[in-house]
């Protein structure tokens, strides 16, 4: 049974249509993300949500309380949804002590002041913050607000604490110690929660359960492990982490066999070489495999998949060696390997990948670019 | 070029470089504070002799001070001042600050059409309004009073307390929009949010953060409301002075005028307006200290519109009775007066002809009063903005000492009410013995000083967007310190340059309080040339100038929005 549900959300700026359809469950004391590149309806979705935009139809609800209902023209405010919110700037009210900034809700609702003071200060001491509540804070750092604005979130004890990329204006340091934190403190108060952000890595941490959306729509959703291993398009594939893509040539493949044929004649046994039989699935596919997933040696391994190619490239990052190839036709692939791996330049090598790890994934937007990560696009072989 | 050759020839050439820089600073420093604090001290001197203007010193007394504290009649310019600048401030917040949040956060149909409106009348100028309120509310003629008549109402006279408040409170309601609505603009929609998904209703959130977070800048504007509208001399000098309604302004105008003029009395007052400005800027600093919270971030958020419902509509009629009452009243007034041979309340077309622009075109004084108009706007923008932009790279770029107390010395102009600088300045060259007295030049000193602060203001939130390393970068390609400026500073400073001097033009265009004690005849401007002919009663003159007045500052608006893209009414 989901305790926060959405159904049929959909929202449009005009012809824009920012979120297209979404329905998600989030079960009660999980941590559920929404990934996607600027523009893909995640904030959006959040925001209706916190009651703070209002949808165009659809329903939610939390708790078994419905939140907002388009066609029973239900709409509760924002202030009675029981909600607590991270916002990406904090919002931490500059006019406000620490201590008033947490307490304003408090007092609003009537608690008994000496309540209050103990609420208040249960929470600064959750979050690291204990003693700083007669400062104001224009006078702490990022970090520090950011977790005070936590403590806000959480000092009326909500159903739910929604997080709009909270941790996008720290920088890189903070903000890999402070998603550890987060995950640490959700999973400690047992709270459910929505994440909003636009960092893999970072959904992969927080989360119980990742939404990946695109273009106001759902790509992909599961578990962390799931959506990075078993993506099911080329977006959510490319979207989290590296991935090499090969041209598919559909009709020299074998399904039945699991062999899948790439556009430059190479063969590959793929596990899920059956999804191209499957009638339900439409449109273009492509050939994907992650660059951790492979092996470079000098001999044949004498295992499946094991390509002949040329070293194009060889570099040396520190923990691990990236290794370009071309696997026949000018097609290239790039291999991560652990440690110093270098190879020398247009010398011959082998390279294997499980069958396991051979996907076949829907082409669902080709044209997407990525953020974050450079893409790895191989080439069309001429 | 031998390579040592090469490398003296750097050496010179960057000792040059710094010779330039040593010489610049300290040349205009000079010019600041002659221009600035001079006619200040002498002033002060004036007020403390007894002796004529010009005369040799014969030692100090107080007399005039005490002259000023203890006359009943002093005492009542003074009360009036501030009662009157502190009714036209209340009434000019109670309509800029509703104004403000209508245009920038409700729903309201039109929203950007009626910021241009609700601007109308900050162009329109005070004086302007209360000439066209005079015509407006003309005993018996008056079409505002017709329409009260034929209501059963009684009629109303322009000439009262009341009308100088309802005036500059109407013509300075602009002033706090300005304000507020750029600090409404400037607010992280994200902190109201954060108030409602604190459990807080509308009218928490409201009470809670939206006022308590625009409060800084809603004082500021008040504050600079109060000052201005406490040193205005066209309102009250048009409606007050004819039932002996006197403020300090009007009072000092008045000593000078009479003979033998009393000089001395009006330094003193002019050093009792200097005290109740430096009162208020005293208070503003108090009040908005620490607490210009990070709403002036510049970020420029996208404000939260607030759906208002039907109540939309009831907003929207606020805000066109407040233009229409500023702005398409007072101007068709004074259009149709400069229409008709005599206005004698009958709105007939057949009775329009060109008969007041072609009498105002034939007098010389007219043609005289236009061109020095038009020079002194020109030449008078165009120095402050340069001004204006070497003193900003001074605090801005420079590393020199000078930084601190140039910032401080540039904003003393704002505080020192026009009719008292001009005082000051027309004290201080009668005796320096320079041709500016009696001259056009005395009036773009007084022009330059008194707005100074204002170019230093616009043109610095520009400066201060550009980043250092834009021009550290040119440095790098090999440009010397002008080329950078050239290449890189000035085209990216133009925005700022433009839209302070466009702002400059049109405030010099209907400046009087400054100019009514510094012309002589053949300087008249043309404010200058309306209050005299009102004094003789052409209203057909009026209207005409009026409606020149209108045509040079639009085109003027109309010339930077076009060729440079600059939003006058967004410019404060």
């Amino acid at each position: 049974m989901s305790f926060l549900k959405v159904d049929n959300l959909i929202k449009t700026y005009g012809a824009f249509h920012a979120v297209d359809n979404v329905s998600i469950d989030v079960e009660r004391g999980k941590v559920c993300s929404f990934l996607g590149p600027s523009g893909c309806g995640k904030t959006t979705t959040l925001r209706c949500i916190a009651g703070l935009e209002q949808a165009d139809s659809g329903r939610i609800s939390l708790g078994g309380r419905t939140l907002f209902d388009s066609e029973k023209r239900i709409a509760v405010p924002p202030e009675e949804r029981d909600l607590g919110m991270v916002f990406q700037s904090y919002a931490l009210w500059p006019h406000k002590t620490i201590e008033a900034n947490l307490s304003l809700g408090l007092r609003i609702k009537g608690l008994p002041s000496g309540e209050i003071r103990d609420r208040v200060n249960e929470m600064l001491e959750l979050v690291g913050m204990a003693g700083t509540g007669n400062r104001f804070p224009a006078s702490l750092s990022g970090g520090q607000q950011q977790r005070v604005a936590l403590a806000r979130a959480m000092a009326l004890r909500p159903k739910c604490i929604l997080f709009d990329e909270p941790l996008s204006n720290l920088d890189l340091l903070l903000r890999e110690r402070m998603r550890f934190e987060i995950r640490d403190l959700l999973v400690k108060i047992g709270i459910t929660a929505v994440y909003v952000t636009h960092d893999q890595t970072e959904a992969m941490v927080i989360s119980d359960h990742i939404v990946v959306l695109n273009k106001g729509k759902i790509q992909r959703e599961g578990s962390p492990s799931d959506v990075y291993n078993y993506p099911r398009d080329r977006f959510t594939a490319e979207f989290l982490g590296r991935t090499n893509i090969v041209a598919l040539d559909r009709k020299n493949s074998n399904p039945g066999a699991g062999i899948v044929t790439a556009a430059n004649g190479v063969r590959f046994s793929s596990l899920d070489a059956k999804r191209l039989e499957d009638r339900s699935e439409t449109g273009e596919f492509v050939i994907a495999f992650r660059p951790e997933t492979m092996l470079v040696t000098d001999e044949p391994t004498g295992g499946q998949n094991c390509i002949p190619a040329t070293v194009v490239s060889s570099q040396f990052l520190g923990g691990t060696t990236q290794i370009v190839l071309d696997i026949g036709q000018g097609v290239h692939v790039t291999a991560i390997l652990l440690g110093d791996q270098s190879r020398t330049e247009n010398t011959q090598a082998f390279v294997s990948v499980d069958p396991r790890h051979v996907l076949v994934l829907r082409d669902s937007s080709a044209a997407t670019p990525m953020a974050g990560t450079p893409a790895l696009r191989v080439p069309e072989p001429a | 070029m031998t390579e040592a050759a090469m490398a003296s020839d750097r050496v010179t050439s960057g000792a040059g470089r710094i010779a330039k820089k040593i010489d610049l600073v300290p040349l205009v420093m000079m010019l600041l504070v002659i221009s600035i604090l001079a006619p200040v001290a002498v002033l002060v001197y004036g007020a403390l002799t007894s002796n004529p203007i010009g005369a040799a010193f014969s030692g100090l007394t107080l007399e005039n001070f005490v002259e000023v504290l203890t006359n009943p009649t002093y005492q009542r310019a003074f009360f009036n001042t501030v009662y009157v600048g502190v009714a036209a401030t209340a009434m000019a917040a109670l309509l800029g600050i509703p104004l403000a949040w209508i245009v920038v956060r409700s729903d309201v149909p039109f929203a950007n059409l009626l910021r241009v409106g609700i601007m109308i009348p900050f162009f329109l100028s005070p004086f302007v309004g209360a000439l066209a309120w005079t015509l407006l509310l003309q005993r018996n003629v008056g079409p505002v009073n017709l329409v009260l008549t034929s209501l059963g109402l009684g009629q109303i006279s322009p000439y009262s307390a009341r009308m100088i408040i309802f005036v500059m409170g109407i013509y300075y309601a602009p002033y706090i929009f300005i304000f507020v609505s750029s600090a409404l603009r400037n607010m992280d929609p994200a902190l109201e949010e954060a108030g409602h998904l604190s459990g807080l209703n509308r009218r928490q959130v409201i009470t809670q953060i939206t006022v308590p977070l625009i409060a800084p800048a809603a004082l500021s504007g008040v504050l600079l409301t109060f000052m201005a509208s406490a040193g205005q001399f066209g309102v009250p000098a048009l409606l007050g002075m004819q039932d002996r309604f006197f403020v300090l302004t009007t009072y000092i105008y008045q000593l000078i005028n009479r003979f033998p003029a009393e000089y001395n009395v009006a330094a003193a007052l002019g050093i009792e307006m200097l005290v109740i400005a430096c009162a208020g800027i005293w208070l503003q600093n108090r009040i908005t200290r620490n607490r210009s919270y990070t709403t002036m971030t510049g970020k420029g958020f996208r404000p939260r519109i607030i759906e208002l419902g039907p109540m939309r509509w009831l907003a929207f009629a606020f805000v066109i009775a407040f233009v229409v009452v500023g702005a398409l009243l007072p101007l068709g007034m004074l259009l149709w007066v400069s229409l008709v041979p005599y206005y004698d309340a009958t709105f007939s077309l057949s009775a329009v002809s060109p008969i007041h622009y072609l009498k105002i075109f034939n007098q010389a004084f007219v043609w005289r009063g236009l061109k020095n108009t038009l020079f002194l706007a020109c030449a008078g923008a165009s120095i402050a903005v340069i001004l204006a932009v070497i003193s900003n790279w001074i605090i801005l770029r420079s590393n020199t000492s000078y930084r601190k107390p140039l910032g401080y010395l540039l904003f003393l102009p704002a505080a020192v009410p026009h009719i008292v600088l001009s005082l000051a300045l027309l004290w201080t060259y009668v005796f320096v013995p320079l041709p500016i007295y009696g001259t056009i030049w005395i009036l773009l000193i007084a022009y330059v000083t008194s707005y100074i602060t204002q170019a230093v203001r616009n043109v610095g939130s520009n400066y201060v967007q550009i980043d250092k390393s834009l021009e550290e970068a040119a440095t790098m390609v090999g440009a010397a310190r002008l080329r950078t400026w050239i290449e890189v500073t000035l085209p990216l400073l133009k925005p700022g340059m433009v839209g302070a001097w466009t702002l400059l033009f049109i405030i010099f265009v209907r400046e009087l309080s400054a100019s009514i004690l510094l012309y002589s005849p053949g300087n008249e401007v043309l404010p200058v040339l309306m209050f005299n002919m009102w004094g003789e009663g052409d209203w057909g003159g009026i209207g005409a100038l009026a409606m020149i007045q209108v045509l040079m500052m639009g085109a003027v608006i109309a010339l930077s929005g076009l060729l440079f893209r600059v939003d006058i009414s967004r410019a404060s």
